[in-house]
């Protein structure tokens, strides 16, 4: 295995912002509201730091990466689907028809993932290799489009969010979508180009800037729903005018109530 | 290296951005929005003619047939009118959803029950602008324009009626604007 000063550097950002990411979430307590997006942030930083001590150790480091892809997949789709209850449960209860919607919704980028792989036909040294290829396609796709499919589902329905549900929406999609841009590259182009290592250099950016904006986003509370004070000023102030010219109106000589 | 399948793929990478772009956009367009900015978004719409329709669809007396389907589409405003009604209802939910400032709990009830008119309002609409396109005349025109005066009335009603319980200092702006 081979590493130059690139990769080494985006390793060493990636878990730091993934260490950082995971210690905000669970000193600010956001693993209650978000469980899944913390397992997976904890399970990425813990991965990393696997397969930094196991970089010597050739089946060991391949073991740690192949069976952590596995995990990553099946925390990726819960977190997918965290984001789909916060958004769709305004009472803790799902909202009619957002549910069927955005199954249906799924089912549609299931079959597109599916199908997009099915025709995929990569470039490879091994059969293996393209099929590592065509799977990374296949998750990416499918988790791009299940995120996205919530989206949809909650501006079809009317559906509001609150910000760190949002800053997770935003960065997740934004993540989930370069990603897929890169892996359907490595689809088309295949594992012998020279571009695969730069186009997966650019996921892992792409990574890393979701890591600090959600860092940004999950340092900060969430704004109280209490009412500003310079809000509530203006408002006990219109009070007041409604008031007086409501007391003028009943007060007028013919209108008065005789006791 | 495949042509057909470069299509294939860079078709679906531009739809899925195309849609996440849609839909981002869509979520995000009224929150964080003040009161005063939520209110000048609400466009007028014509409301003693929305009356007339909604009220013969959900407090019908006598005739029932006396509004032809011709005069409920110059009551509602024509297609101006429905285009109007199709954007104050997102803004309607967001000011609703503002006043649980006050009132948490009645507000995310009316809120919600907004929600679910609005709803059936799109479908309605949806309805009335694929018939519009398709040039068709069918015989549940007049079904979908009750539908979508009667939703619109029904948030609109709770929508007053919230602010008239939790703040009627801003109530009569309200009423104005809509």
């Amino acid at each position: 295995m081979g590493f130059n000063w690139e990769d080494i550097a985006l390793w060493i950002a990636a878990s730091a912002t993934l260490a950082v990411l995971f210690a905000i979430l669970v000193g600010k307590a956001r693993v209650k509201q978000f469980p899944f997006f913390t397992a997976l942030v904890g399970f990425d930083a813990f991965q990393s730091a696997a397969l930094f001590l196991a970089f010597n150790h050739a089946r060991v480091y391949e073991l740690v990466y192949w069976g952590g892809q596995v995990v990553d997949f099946f925390l990726q789709l819960a977190v997918v689907y965290e984001l789909a209850s916060q958004v769709f449960k305004p009472f803790g209860k799902w909202a009619s028809g957002a549910r069927s919607f955005w199954i249906a919704a799924c089912g549609l980028s299931l079959v597109a993932a599916l199908g997009l792989t099915f025709v995929a036909s990569p470039h490879a040294p091994t059969s293996a290799w393209a099929w590592v290829i065509k799977g990374d396609l296949f998750a990416v796709m499918f988790t791009c489009m299940a995120s996205i499919a919530v989206l949809v589902t909650a501006r079809r329905y009317g559906l509001g969010w609150r910000n760190h549900v949002m800053g997770l929406a935003q960065g997740w999609t934004f993540w989930a979508f370069v990603t897929f841009v890169v892996e359907t590259c490595h689809s088309y182009l295949g594992y012998t180009s020279a571009w695969y290592d730069r186009l997966g250099n650019i996921g892992t950016l792409a990574g890393i800037a979701a890591q600090i904006y959600w860092i940004f986003i999950f340092w900060q509370e969430e704004p109280s729903r209490a009412i500003s004070a310079e809000r509530h000023n203006i408002l006990i102030e219109q009070q007041r005018q409604l008031d007086y010219y409501v007391a003028k109106l009943v007060n007028r000589s013919g209108t008065r109530r005789s006791p | 290296m495949s042509i057909p399948y470069l299509i294939v793929a860079g078709g679906t990478v531009l739809a899925t951005g195309v849609t996440l772009l849609w839909s981002m956009k869509g979520v995000s367009r009224l929150r964080d929005k003040e009161w005063d900015e939520l209110i000048e978004m609400l466009q007028p719409v014509h409301f003693r003619g929305l009356e007339l329709v909604a009220l013969d669809h959900i407090d019908p007396h006598g005739n029932q047939l006396k509004i032809e389907p011709g005069d409920m589409w110059a009551l509602l405003g024509g297609p101006e009118g429905l285009r109007r009604m199709k954007q104050n209802a997102d803004v309607m939910i967001a000011l609703a959803a503002y006043a649980s400032r006050w009132n948490m709990v009645e507000a995310s009830i009316v809120a919600e029950r907004m929600r679910q008119d609005a709803i059936m309002l799109r479908r309605a609409l949806f309805r009335v602008s694929l018939d519009a396109t398709l040039h068709r005349q069918p015989i549940r025109f007049p079904f979908y324009l009750h539908q979508a005066a009667s939703s619109y009335y029904l948030m609109l009603r709770r929508l007053l009626c919230l602010y008239e319980a939790n703040h009627a200092g801003l109530h009569p702006r309200l009423a104005a604007a809509l």
